[in-house]
C-alpha cells in the first residue's frame, strides 16, 4: 500500500506541477466572465468576472437563481458546469438563466464521505461547480477541497441551504439575495412574471458591502437590470 | 533509411478483450459501435452504426460498453507474448503492436517464418485474437500490410518495395492509418479525413498520384498535413529524417522512497511528470513520438515498454498509457478477459503467467525515445472540440469510475407540460457527449415530443423542481381545505399553505393528459403562489390532495 510518505511525495509532486501551470496562465485567463449586470459585484482592479480558485456562497431567498445566473455567464462563455447532489435542479429555468445544458453534468456522490472526493475529482476537469455541501462535511475536509479547486482554478458556488454551518466560512465571496418581490400575480389572476431582489456582495477582500438591485429571473426568465419602467410596470400591476 | 517493421494486428480488439468475439456482440462507446464480432459483422452490424441501428440488424446482439483499459489490461499477454521474439516492442495501441523485424528475421530464419510463429504467439496468448502479421519498410506500409493480410496468410512487402506497393492503393488509407490511434485520447489528425475527401475532389484518388506531387506543392496548398500524406504515400516513414535522439536529461524519473502497490497515486505522479516531460519537451519545440516508460519494483522486478504514436505523445495520452502499462502489470493479466479462459500452452511463447507484482514499485521513468519537431496543432475556430470539452471528457470518465454510471448524468429534452417531465437524465456515458443537438430541445426526431406544448406555464420556470412532489395543506380564510371542482372551480381563495399566509395566487389552470390510457392518464390543475415571506412555488392539485411541485428558489 502507498504510505504516508510516499503520499507525500506524489503530493508535492503535484503541487509543484499545479503551481507551474498556475503561474503559467496569463492575468486575463484567471477570471471567468459574468453576466454584466452582475459586473458590479465582480469588479476589481483590472479585471471583472470570477476569479477561479475562488468559492462563491450563493445565499438569501433565492440561493439556486442565484448560482445560475452567476454560472451562466462563464458557461456562456464556453465553461463546462458540474452540478453536484442538487437533485432538485430545475433544467428549464437553467435554460432561461442563459446555461447552456450541453455542457451540464449532474453527478450525485451517494454517501457523504464521498462528496469530498466527487468535488476534487470534478475539479480535475470541470470550470464551474454548483453545490451545497452535506451536513456531515467537516471544516477540515472542506478546507481541503477548497484547496484544490483553488490549485485548479475551478469556481465553487456553494448553496447557502441553511443545512451546513461550517463551510459557508471558507467563501471568498458571499452573495446575498434579499427583500424579494413578485410581480405579475393577482388574486386569483396573472401569471409570476418578474421577481425584484436585493444582491449583496461582501467578503474577505471587499472593503465594504456592494449591492445591485436586480430582476431575478426577468419576465423571459433571465437575470436582467431592474430599470425604472420595470418598477413603474410592477405598480401598475399591483395596483391592478 | 527505413526500417524493416512488422506490425501485429489484431482485428476488433475491442470485442475480443470483452471475451465476446464468438458470440453476436458489438462494443459500443457513446451510443456508437467501434467493434464487433465476426458473426456480428455478417448479420450486416457495420462500425460506426448506432445502437439502434445495430440492433435493429440483430435485435439479440449482445452489447458491451467500451472500456479501453479492459482492452490494454488484456493485451498484455499479447504483447509479452510478441517480447519474446525481439527486445523492444512498439504499442500503437491496445490491439496492435510493432516491432523491429530485421535483426529478429534473420534468427527466426527468414520474414516469412518470423511472420507465421509470431502470429501463432499471439494465437496462443489470446486464443480467437484471429492476429494478422505484416511487414514491410516503414510504419505506416507496414501498417496497410498487416490490414491486407489474413491469419494464416501474411502479407510480406519486399525491401524497398513499399512505394510500389502503396502507390495502386486509394488515398482513403490515409485515413485509416491515422485511424488506428484515432480512438486514443489524443487522437490522429482530426483533419487527415477531410485531407482525403479533398483530394479525392481534386482527382487524387491513389497513394501513387499523391507520392508524384512535389512536397513543396502539398506544403503549400494544405499545410503540414499535406507534407504528412506525401511522405506517408511515398512509403518514407512517419519520422522526418532528421528526427534525432534526445538528451538523456530529459528523462523523467521518480523514485519513491516508500514502495507503491496501487495504480491510483502511481497513475496521479505519472500525471505530474508527464507534464513536466511535455513540458521540457514544449520548450524545446519537440513532441515525442515513442515513450519508454520503465517500472520497477522493490524486488527488481521491471516493465520496460515502448508507446509509439506517429502524431505525437500528449500528456494526457502518456498518462494514460502509463495506466495501461501498469494496470496489466500490477494486477497481473487480464480480469474479465479473453485470457480468462482457461489456456494451458499459454507458456509456450514464454509469456508465463504472473499474478501480478511481488513488492511495491519503486521507480517510474519516462524517457522519450524518439522525438520530432512539434509542427502544432490548430485548435478549430468554431465547433469542433476545445480544449475545456477535452478536460471535461475525461473527468465525466473519472467520475463515472468513482461513483458509477447513473450517478453522472446529461439532461436530455423529453418535452411535456410539467417541469417535472420536460426534461430527463440519461448516464454520461451512454450519450454522445460531441453530439449535443440530439439532446436539445426540438432535435428530437419524435415530432411529439419537439411540441408546441400549450399549456406549459410560460416563463420563467422554477429553478427548484423537487424530484418527488410533497403534500401539503392549502386552507382557506376560515380553515377549511380549499377544493377545486370537476369545473376548475375554486371553493375559496387560499390563504394559508402549510401554516404560512398566502399574499397573492393565480389558478387553476387544469392539464388532463393521456385521456386515451386509463393506466397514464393524469387530470390535475396547476397554481402560483406567493407567501408572506416572499419565496413563490408551484402547486398542482391532483386526486383531492395539493402537491408541492417546485419552488421559485
Amino acid at each position: 500500500m502507498a504510505t504516508p510518505s510516499s503520499l507525500a511525495t506524489i503530493a508535492d509532486h503535484t503541487r509543484a506541477g499545479v503551481a507551474a501551470v498556475a503561474a503559467s496562465s496569463l492575468a486575463g485567463e484567471r477570471v471567468l466572465p459574468v453576466d454584466e449586470v452582475l459586473g458590479n459585484l465582480f469588479e476589481r482592479p483590472g479585471a471583472v468576472g470570477l476569479v477561479r480558485g475562488q468559492v462563491v456562497h450563493c445565499g438569501g431567498v433565492a440561493p439556486l437563481s442565484l448560482a445560475l445566473a452567476v454560472a451562466a455567464g462563464a458557461a456562456r462563455a464556453g465553461a463546462w458546469l458540474a452540478v453536484v447532489d442538487i437533485a432538485s435542479l430545475g433544467l428549464d429555468a437553467a435554460v432561461e438563466m442563459g446555461v447552456p445544458l450541453e455542457r451540464l453534468v449532474a453527478v450525485e456522490s451517494g454517501p457523504a464521505r464521498n462528496w469530498a472526493e466527487v468535488v476534487g475529482a470534478v475539479a480535475d476537469g470541470f470550470e464551474l461547480v454548483v453545490t451545497a455541501p452535506p451536513r456531515s462535511v467537516t471544516a477540515s475536509m472542506a478546507r481541503k477541497v477548497h484547496q484544490r479547486l483553488r490549485a485548479r482554478g475551478v469556481v465553487m458556488l456553494m448553496l447557502g441551504d441553511h443545512r451546513s454551518a461550517a463551510p459557508s466560512e471558507l467563501a471568498d465571496i458571499e452573495l446575498c439575495a434579499t427583500s424579494p418581490i413578485w410581480d405579475g400575480l393577482g388574486a386569483g389572476n396573472g401569471h409570476l412574471r418578474a421577481r425584484r431582489v436585493t444582491i449583496s456582495a461582501s467578503g474577505r477582500r471587499m472593503p465594504h458591502r456592494r449591492s445591485v438591485d436586480v430582476l431575478l429571473p426577468g419576465p423571459s426568465g433571465r437575470l436582467e437590470a431592474a430599470g425604472g419602467e420595470v418598477i413603474a410596470l410592477a405598480n401598475e400591476d399591483l395596483a391592478s | 533509411m527505413t526500417r524493416r517493421i512488422l506490425t501485429v494486428w489484431c482485428p476488433q480488439w475491442p470485442v475480443v478483450a470483452a471475451g465476446k468475439h464468438t458470440e453476436i456482440a458489438v462494443v459500443l462507446a457513446a451510443n456508437r459501435v467501434v467493434a464487433r464480432s465476426a458473426a456480428a459483422a455478417a448479420s450486416g452490424i457495420r462500425v460506426g452504426s448506432r445502437r439502434r441501428e445495430a440492433q435493429r440488424c440483430c435485435p439479440h446482439v449482445v452489447l458491451v460498453d467500451h472500456d479501453p483499459d479492459r482492452d490494454a489490461r488484456s493485451f498484455e499477454p499479447v504483447v509479452r507474448a510478441v517480447d519474446a521474439f525481439v527486445p523492444r516492442t512498439d504499442v500503437v495501441t491496445p490491439g496492435m503492436l510493432c516491432i523491429d523485424a530485421r535483426g529478429p528475421a534473420r534468427y527466426f530464419g527468414g520474414e516469412e517464418e518470423m511472420a507465421r510463429q509470431v502470429a501463432d504467439a499471439v494465437e496462443r496468448a489470446a486464443p480467437g485474437a484471429r492476429a494478422v502479421v505484416g511487414i514491410a519498410d516503414g510504419h505506416f506500409a507496414s501498417a496497410i500490410a498487416s490490414q491486407q493480410a489474413t491469419p494464416s496468410r501474411p502479407v510480406i512487402v519486399a525491401a524497398g518495395g513499399s512505394p510500389a506497393f502503396l502507390a495502386p492503393l486509394p488515398v482513403r488509407w490515409l485515413a485509416v492509418a491515422a485511424g488506428r490511434d484515432a480512438e486514443s485520447a489524443s487522437g490522429g489528425p482530426p483533419d487527415l479525413a477531410e485531407l482525403v475527401d479533398l483530394l479525392v475532389r481534386l482527382g487524387l484518388t491513389r497513394l501513387g498520384a499523391v507520392a508524384a506531387m512535389a512536397p513543396r506543392d502539398l506544403l503549400a496548398r494544405f499545410g503540414s498535413i499535406g507534407v504528412l500524406a506525401h511522405r506517408l504515400a511515398s512509403g518514407v516513414d512517419e519520422r522526418p529524417p532528421e528526427g534525432r535522439d534526445p538528451p538523456p536529461e530529459w528523462d523523467v524519473t521518480q523514485v519513491f522512497d516508500e514502495p507503491v502497490m496501487s495504480v491510483h497515486p502511481l497513475v496521479f505522479c505519472a500525471k505530474s511528470m508527464a507534464d513536466r516531460l511535455a513540458a521540457t519537451l514544449a520548450a524545446g519545440g519537440q513532441i515525442c513520438t515513442r515513450l519508454l516508460v520503465v517500472a520497477e519494483t522493490e524486488h527488481g522486478e521491471r516493465s520496460e515498454r515502448a508507446w509509439h504514436l506517429a502524431t505525437g505523445l500528449g500528456a494526457a495520452a502518456m498518462v494514460e498509457r502509463v495506466r495501461w502499462q501498469l494496470d496489466g502489470w500490477i494486477t497481473g493479466t487480464g480480469e474479465g478477459s479473453a485470457s480468462d479462459e482457461p489456456d494451458a500452452s499459454a507458456g509456450g511463447a514464454g509469456a508465463s503467467r504472473r499474478d501480478g507484482i511481488s513488492a511495491g514499485i519503486v521507480l517510474l521513468r519516462f524517457a522519450p525515445v524518439e522525438i520530432r519537431a512539434d509542427d502544432g496543432e490548430q485548435r478549430g475556430l468554431w465547433g469542433g472540440r476545445s480544449d475545456a470539452d477535452e478536460r471535461a471528457h475525461h473527468a465525466i470518465t473519472r467520475l463515472t469510475g468513482l461513483v458509477g454510471q447513473d450517478a453522472v448524468r446529461v439532461p436530455v429534452w423529453r418535452g411535456g407540460r410539467l417541469p417535472t417531465e420536460r426534461y430527463g437524465w440519461v448516464p454520461a456515458q451512454t450519450a454522445d457527449l460531441d453530439r449535443p443537438q440530439d439532446r436539445r430541445r426540438g432535435a428530437e426526431h419524435d415530432d411529439a415530443a419537439a411540441g408546441p406544448w400549450p399549456g406549459a406555464l410560460p416563463a420563467p420556470s422554477p429553478p427548484v423542481v423537487l424530484p418527488e412532489p410533497l403534500q401539503v395543506d392549502v386552507l382557506d380564510a376560515n380553515g377549511t381545505a380549499v377544493v377545486v371542482s370537476g369545473r376548475g372551480a375554486v371553493s375559496a381563495p387560499p390563504a394559508t399553505v402549510a401554516g404560512r399566509a398566502v399574499t397573492s395566487w393565480a389558478g387553476p389552470w387544469p392539464v388532463e393528459q393521456r385521456w386515451w390510457s386509463p393506466e397514464r392518464h393524469r387530470r390535475l390543475a396547476r397554481f402560483q403562489i406567493v407567501l408572506d415571506d416572499g419565496t413563490a412555488q408551484l402547486l398542482t392539485v391532483e386526486q383531492q390532495c395539493w402537491w408541492l411541485v417546485a419552488t421559485y428558489s
